[in-house]
């Protein structure tokens, strides 16, 4: 036996591959060559040193990292709500939100309603109906029409549930990774259809009917992203990447948009209000201004 | 001294459950995911540390992310942790690629400095904590390949059909990375293997 094969022969004969033949010329060749038997013995002592390798330990949060990384990166919720961290980001990127200067007075119904525009058969299912994993930054009170619970954090949102403000102060509701509504103060809106992508998980359509009060909201376009969609009993705003409110009062509605552009909706016709305008609506009839100067969206 | 078990098969074993699992993942079933992902964490951290300490956590949450969002490739054919570790190992293998410009491979090093750097450090001869940290700092310096090889037969104790199958390499040029990244670390780890 050569030198240089000794050392492949005793590694081979850790994973039990050598012949009988062969184990016996290692052992010869070991026992006459002292410089082999150096490296051999080495060897052993290393292959037992890789027995004692521990197994690392999993640090501490990595598990729920990944989850959220890969929920964020891919727009799944969970019926567990695990997606919460990444919902709480989003609104915590967004809770500076502010409602347009001017229509804050405002207060009547707004109705969201699918692409079925003004079609309340919209709303009705078959199926049980979906529910999606949402987050509250700030506090609502959650009612399914039988009970009232005060909710912040992640919440199940279904078909039929009101959310209601009850105080000053606007509370956030994020209802994917694309959609966050503002509710402001002494507002209280219905949760309408929830459309649900089954693939994803991701919410196509949330719909809500604002039975008093005003709400905002902040869509972000993205692949994925989900339609929310607004109306009131003047016009349905849908939105494309968008900060608008949409602000009712009786016999108009006010749509101011802050980034983007939404599509405003009337019987008959469709016409485009662009970031920095805003619409009144009254009668079936519109009029776009120039938003005031220093109305803010987002601080 | 109490030896530690070490299991030669940390993953669980894979077959009806694992496929089902693969199933509601790739409906997009999130609860799903999180059960693979505490199924097979430590598995792939374990391999990504090894290969590069620095970049493990990066390396695991991006392999989980192409586990997810390529779920639907999943046959059953193979292992779901065979199917992890081949992800995986792409990961850190193409990570590596990005690196390497800044990595010193081991076959530059004089074998003197090889020897030297661990013998320096009086600490070093206690087995141990050195040791191990001896070990991966001469894992750190083998070719990207080798590495791997070493990492899936001696760390994680991955048959060679395996191996072959999650690297897309022959058996036996599994075997002769393996013997060579034995070479190196034994000349590595020399100083401490003497005595
Ligand atoms: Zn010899």
């Amino acid at each position: 036996m050569e030198c240089s094969e000794a050392l492949d022969f005793l590694y081979q004969s850790f994973d039990a591959q050598l012949t009988p033949t062969q184990q016996m010329l290692l052992d010869a060749h070991r026992r006459t060559c002292f410089a082999c038997a150096n490296t051999l013995t080495r060897a052993e002592r290393f292959q037992a040193l890789l027995l004692k390798v521990p197994q690392l330990a999993v640090p501490r949060g990595l598990e729920e990292r990944i989850i959220e990384r890969v929920f964020a990166a891919s727009h799944v919720t969970t019926k567990r709500g695990e997606t919460w961290r990444t919902f709480v980001d989003a609104v915590t990127n967004w809770r500076s939100f502010a409602f347009a200067a001017g229509t804050a007075a405002a207060v009547l119904a707004l109705v969201l309603v699918s692409r079925n525009i003004f079609q309340p058969s919209a709303m009705s299912h078959t199926q049980a109906p979906p529910s999606i994993t949402a987050a509250i930054n700030g506090s609502l009170d959650v009612g399914n029409g039988n009970t009232t619970s005060q909710q912040s954090g992640a919440v199940n949102v279904t078909p039929g549930e009101t959310l209601a403000n009850t105080t000053d102060q606007p509370s956030t509701i994020a209802l994917s990774q694309h959609v966050a509504v503002t509710i402001a103060g002494n507002t209280q809106v219905k949760i309408g259809q929830v459309s649900v992508d089954p693939q994803t998980g991701d919410p196509n359509i949330v719909a809500m009917r604002v039975e008093h009060g005003m709400v905002g909201v902040r869509e972000s376009l993205g692949k994925n992203a989900g339609a929310i969609h607004v109306a009131t009993d003047q016009a349905t705003v849908v939105p494309t990447g968008t900060i608008f409110t949409v602000a009712a009062a009786s016999g108009s509605t006010d749509v101011a948009v802050g980034e983007g552009s939404v599509a405003v909706f009337l019987p008959g016709e469709t016409f485009n209000v662009l970031a920095g305008n805003a619409a009144h609506i009254s009668d079936g009839r519109h009029t776009v201004n120039k938003l005031r100067a220093g109305t803010k969206f987002v601080h | 001294m109490l030896q530690p078990i070490r299991s030669k098969k940390l993953e669980p074993v894979s077959s009806g459950p694992d496929l089902a699992l693969m199933q509601r993942i790739a409906k997009g079933d999130g609860d799903a995911f999180a059960d693979l992902v505490r199924r097979y964490t430590r598995m792939l951290y374990n391999v990504a540390y090894r290969y590069n300490a620095a970049s493990a956590e990066d390396l695991v949450q991006e392999s989980f992310l192409r586990a997810f969002q390529h779920a639907n490739t999943f046959s059953g054919r193979s292992k779901v942790s065979s199917w992890l570790y081949r992800i995986c190992v792409n990961v850190c293998l193409t990570h590596m690629g990005r690196a390497s410009l800044q990595t010193t491979d081991i076959e530059d090093v004089p074998e003197s400095e090889l020897t030297a750097s661990v013998n320096d450090r009086p600490e070093a001869r206690a087995e141990g904590r050195e040791t191990f940290k001896a070990l991966e700092e001469g894992l750190a310096l083998l070719p990207a390949q080798e590495r791997m090889v070493f990492i899936l037969r001696e760390l994680q104790g991955l048959a060679y059909s395996e191996i072959s199958d999650v690297l897309g390499m022959t058996e036996q040029a599994a075997r002769t990375n393996l013997h060579r990244a034995k070479r190196r670390l034994q000349s590595w780890l020399s100083p401490l293997l003497t005595s």
